[in-house]
């Protein structure tokens, strides 16, 4: 390797910096990165643009891969390192990456939420994504997460309370169930998270919300709504300067085709939509995402659905999630893209699968309570150390509590570092295969036809090789974000008498052809050139001599 | 398992009303400080609708406690309900005070039991051969019906209306099995040239012409429920519905029952058969339910389970297949008064012939083969476990009108709709495990840390809190508070002056430890306890006490006595 990288290992953002500066300055024809915006504390969001010398890179079909939009779910992060090196490393002696590198140009933004992955992971504290004070500035009455021994987690804290809802499970005394509804008397625990209450009135004890009340993920133009309506959406669609910052490289960056975006968890490929169900979506697109989804499963074991039927439960469809990149990037720019919720400790414990269909039975708290024995014990097999044992405190507020729990960031919302580089690889190759399933042009069957002395009949065929149409979806070319197809015939003194040097065409489907025509004057023995062109699809170039 | 006390009455039969007076008068003899019992109102018959309270007396009054309501055999066929409602009180009564489950139920809240909702019909089904839904009122819709037709009647004496095949091999559309010459299967589109049959209820044809058949009018055309108020329907649109909302003396006793009775805060009823318990909604999906409700629901269902086996089913959209019923006594419970409410039907008839799923959903949707297959499980079961008695063999009779016929098919009553009576016991016991998980799961209340601190001479700050100490909330499902249909909390000081703060005020309701199930998010206790502070004037000696009370979690209080 060239450049010293560590595939089991969470990388803070200088640590990427430096990664992103030794890749450049290793493969200078490869890669180069460049700022898209800022983040609210001021840092640079960088992208990553990977491609060949072989070609003009917007002349190529883009794909654009975001990790972190959400802060603490840095394996997103881990994934995207691990792509960008795979492809600089194996360009020219691995067929996959030389193709993609020489056909495609890849925009790679490593992490989003750069300020909130920052407080992630120097600090105790969870957060979902800006670190900007939302919506209040001042912290709410209630209980706010803090490490109060010192251990640098925040954990839980359990009360002893005779009317609690939870016992300690007989099975394994480290976690906690519930307790039944007809279970009148026995030792029962209040548990909260570890933390403090403001204002509190000695009695009564409430979830504050988080001073970070941000989700990013709900601040996208496609079905905005206001925070009352969508908790995390923001003053107004795209207020905060991440998402400005992402759409507007999406929207100027025309070559991209397609996305896909690395979240945790939960282990499924999510599709748009998420306020609709499928049978309102352009069917060639949902067939499109179906036949791509199903090389998910082979790939990295993981379901694949959209967001509204196979993601939210039954009675959560009544108000469902609004402002998503996903369904921006879909309904708005007709781009097909992935959310990967990458990882789920459930299912490496071997515990109960969520299927992922509309009618899926619903997740119990019998299944929870017995997919923790089988996490805890999987925790214990693989030598672990993530569960801070129950011990003694003396609360402010509360007064004797027992601390304890699970240290929730790498074992819950991201997998212990040992396990990345395997779930980096086998999601690697899933996205792979979109980069590989975009539109590409190209111009074969070429006929030149002396007509009469001067003027020749020059045909092809313009084929999209690629099975995405060229305007990376059908929905691209019904909401118009994309321009016609053109082919032009060009050379010196080349003259098309009837004027129509430049054809335009309409979006191809995947593996369509269609014919190109044109009677030009030119002279024997001339190279001309038929150029096709697209947006999202590359452009073809073939030259061909006169006879 | 649990230590059952003796149980008093004979569970190996079927009461009629005398019996079923008779053991409920018994058991108020015997333990008069833990029932009480009364008449709601009297049936179209005359018959009194009795409703057993039960609940002991000592440690406070039943409508001061939180109250379980059970009842059964709303339909009249449905006689099971009406055992496992004399089971459970029996069991109650006799367990009180050995058993700690239960001694703890009777201290601290209430039963109102009312073992036949439909004496008139119950009576008819269980003393004459015909089967009526509800009551033995004559009631056809429309009024102005053609009244001839085919009606059930034992033609052959035997004290059962079976069935009659005839054989018809044009027009037949039944033809005999070849695995079970008892059991008649569908002739396919395809079938020529062999023996066909019709089957039809046994009976006459009112007006039969020599030609056609078609099915007279329902002579006892009423649905108790389907005749309730609260989405009531017309006949028209809703089969049995009969001409208004509580249009019979037992709906409108029961109705009435309901909303007097404010300290009710669950509800349990049973019917047969098919071993489901089904819970709201009847006309919605599940997503038109409030999610946390919707959570504790199935929660509650998942007790019921665990003990009986029965799957837990939405009314709506797993039993009927999203046909709306309409005017149900689960819309009147659960959808409008907000108590959560299970409707079990029991017997099990399919799991016990080994057929896993036997609802009629999932049996619609089987090939012929298939619906043939689950037929002989259960004639299988007949012969296995009752000797055959279930089924009459197919024999000649002489139809004064359709000449050589042959009666025979399934006895509908014991059997098919209601277990065996060698096997009620074991329905009666389980489901009355249920009953009292989900009785004890109603909530309650607390008053507790009570503590006077002198604020200056005769001025004393006053600080307390209240807290339900129930699975379900105080007003009894989140239904309910937006129903408006149960009192919040009220808490109350007395025994000195008020000076600052309310001396009656309405904290709200508060939920119950119930509030995170199925992942619910809620932070442990959120909304369970209220802090409670007054200012006061008062003398040393005088004694404080705090009152709380909201009519579906039932008083608590506390006291402090002044001391500095």
């Amino acid at each position: 390797m060239k450049v010293a990288y560590e595939p089991a290992k969470y990388y803070k953002w200088a640590e990427i910096q430096n990664l992103m500066d030794q890749w450049c300055a290793a493969f200078p024809e490869l890669v180069k990165q460049y700022p898209i915006g800022k983040t609210y504390e001021g840092r640079e969001i960088i992208c990553l643009e990977m491609t060949s010398p072989k070609g003009d890179p917007t002349e190529k079909p883009g794909y654009y891969i975001d990790a972190n939009f959400h802060a603490g779910e840095v394996t997103g992060s881990a994934v995207a390192l691990y792509t960008t090196s795979w492809l600089l490393e194996n360009y020219g002696t691995n067929e996959e990456a030389t193709q993609i590198l020489d056909s495609r140009t890849i925009y790679m933004v490593p992490r989003v939420t750069i300020d909130g992955s920052e407080l992630y992971l120097n600090t105790p504290y969870m957060i979902r994504s800006s670190v900007r004070l939302f919506p209040f500035t001042e912290d709410q009455p209630g209980l706010h997460g803090e490490d109060l021994d010192g251990d640098g987690w925040i954990t839980q804290m359990r009360v002893k309370d005779p009317h609690g809802e939870y016992k300690i499970d007989p099975e394994d005394s480290r976690l906690m169930i519930k307790r039944l509804p007809d279970e009148v008397e026995g030792d029962f625990y209040r548990v909260y998270s570890e933390g403090k209450i403001v204002e509190f009135d000695g009695v009564e004890v409430q979830h504050a919300r988080s001073r970070w009340g941000l989700d990013v993920n709900r601040n996208m133009p496609a079905f905005w709504d206001i925070d009352a309506k969508q908790i995390g959406s923001g003053d107004y669609a795209l207020s905060e300067p991440e998402t400005k910052s992402v759409a507007d490289f999406l929207i100027k960056t025309k070559n991209i085709a397609g996305a896909q975006s690395y979240h945790t968890t939960g282990e499924v490929h999510l599709r748009p939509c998420c306020t609709t169900p499928d049978k309102s979506m352009n069917p060639g697109d949902l067939a499109a995402y179906k036949a791509l989804g199903i090389r998910g499963v082979e790939y990295t074991g993981y379901g694949h659905c959209s967001v509204y039927d196979g993601y939210l439960a039954p009675e959560q469809r009544n108000s469902p999630l609004r402002g998503v990149y996903l369904d921006w990037i879909y309904n708005h720019r007709g781009i097909l893209s992935w959310s990967t919720e990458l990882w789920s400790v459930p299912h490496a414990a071997g515990g109960k699968k969520n299927d992922f269909s509309k009618d899926r039975q619903p997740y119990t708290d019998k299944d929870r309570e017995s997919d923790m024995r089988k996490v805890a014990k999987w925790h214990d097999e693989n030598n672990l150390d993530n569960f801070v044992a129950w011990h003694e405190f003396d609360h402010p507020q509360l007064g004797k509590v027992e601390i304890g729990g699970w240290k929730q960031k790498f074992m819950f919302q991201n997998p212990p570092p040992q396990f990345l580089p395997e779930l980096c690889e086998k999601n690697m190759k899933f996205t792979n295969v979109q980069i590989r399933a975009l539109a590409e042009l190209d111009i074969r069957k070429v006929k030149v036809e002396k007509k009469a002395e001067g003027l020749y009949e020059i045909t092809c065929g313009i084929v999209n090789k690629g099975y995405l149409p060229t305007g990376g979806s059908h929905l691209a070319e019904q909401i118009k974000v994309v321009r016609p197809v053109e082919v032009s015939v060009t050379g010196d003194n080349l003259q098309v008498p009837n004027g129509k040097c430049i054809l335009k065409l309409n979006q191809l489907k995947g593996r369509e052809e269609k014919k190109a025509q044109w009677l030009v004057l030119g002279t024997a023995g001339q190279t001309i050139t038929i150029t096709a062109k697209s947006e999202r699809a590359g452009t073809a170039r073939h030259s061909v001599t006169l006879p | 398992m649990i230590k059952v006390a003796p149980l008093k009455l004979d569970y190996t039969k079927y009461y009629r009303y005398h019996a079923l007076v008779e053991a409920l008068e018994n058991f108020c003899l015997e333990f008069p400080k833990l029932t009480k019992l009364y008449s709601l109102g009297k049936s179209s018959g005359g018959r009194d609708l009795w409703c057993i309270e039960l609940t002991n007396q000592e440690t406070g009054a039943a409508e001061c406690k939180p109250g379980f309501y059970l009842d059964g055999n709303t339909h009249a066929g449905e006689v099971t309900g009406s055992m496992a409602c004399l089971y459970t009180i029996d069991y109650l009564l006799n367990n009180y005070g050995e058993d700690q489950q239960v001694t703890w139920l009777l201290n601290n809240k209430s039963f109102y039991v009312i073992p036949r909702v439909s004496p008139d019909g119950a009576e008819f089904y269980l003393t004459t051969p015909y089967t009526v839904r509800s009551s033995d009122k004559e009631y056809t819709f429309p009024d102005y019906a053609d009244p001839s037709g085919l009606s059930g009647e034992d033609l052959d004496g035997d004290g059962n209306i079976l069935q009659m095949r005839v054989r018809d091999d044009v027009t037949g559309t039944l033809k005999i099995s070849e695995k079970d010459p008892r059991l008649m299967i569908p002739r396919s589109p395809d079938d020529f040239g062999g023996e066909y049959y019709h089957v039809f209820t046994e009976g006459t044809i009112k007006g039969y012409d020599g030609y056609e058949i078609k099915m007279a009018p329902n002579r006892w055309g009423l649905d108790f429920n389907r005749n309730y108020p609260i989405n009531w329907r017309p006949s028209h649109v809703q089969n049995g519905a009969g001409p208004r909302p509580n249009s019979e003396p037992e709906t409108a006793a029961i109705s009435d029952f309901l909303l007097r009775q404010k300290n009710l805060a669950a509800c349990l009823y049973y019917h047969t058969s098919g071993g489901e318990h089904l819970r709201g909604l009847c006309i919605d999906t599940d997503d038109k339910m409030n999610p946390a409700d919707l959570a504790m629901y199935k929660a509650l269902g998942q007790r019921g389970t665990d003990y009986t086996g029965y799957p837990v089913k939405s009314l709506f959209v797993d039993y009927t297949n999203r046909v709306p019923q309409w005017g149900t006594f689960l819309d009147m419970t659960f959808t409008y008064l907000g108590m959560f409410s299970y409707a079990t039907e029991l017997w099990d008839l399919m799991g016990r012939a080994g057929v896993k799923d036997g609802s009629w959903m999932k049996i619609s949707k089987m090939t012929p083969a298939e619906q043939e297959d689950v037929q002989l499980k259960l004639l299988k079961w007949n012969d296995e476990v009752m000797q055959g008695e279930c089924f009459v063999a197919w024999h000649e009779f002489n139809h004064p009108q359709l000449g050589k016929v042959e009666i025979g098919g399934w006895t509908p009553k014991f059997g098919r709709q209601n277990p065996p009576a060698k096997l009620l016991q074991e329905e009666c016991h389980k489901n009355m495990l249920f009953s009292l998980a989900f009785a004890a799961a109603m909530p309650g209340l607390s008053v507790s840390e009570l503590k006077a601190d002198k604020v200056s001479d005769n001025v004393y700050r006053i600080t307390g809190k209240v807290e339900n100490i129930g699975f379900m909330p105080t007003s009894g499902s989140i239904q309910a508070e937006a129903n408006k249909t149960a009192a919040p909390v009220k808490v109350s000081i007395c025994g000195g002056e008020v000076l600052q703060g309310e001396a009656e005020t309405e904290v709200g309701h508060l939920r119950g430890y119930g509030s995170t199930a199925g992942g619910y998010m809620n932070v442990s206790g959120a909304g369970s306890r209220k802090k409670l502070e007054w200012l006061i004037r008062a003398s040393i000696g005088d004694c404080i006490t705090v009152h709380a009370y909201a009519p579906r979690a039932g008083k608590a209080s506390a006291s402090v006595k002044i001391e500095i």
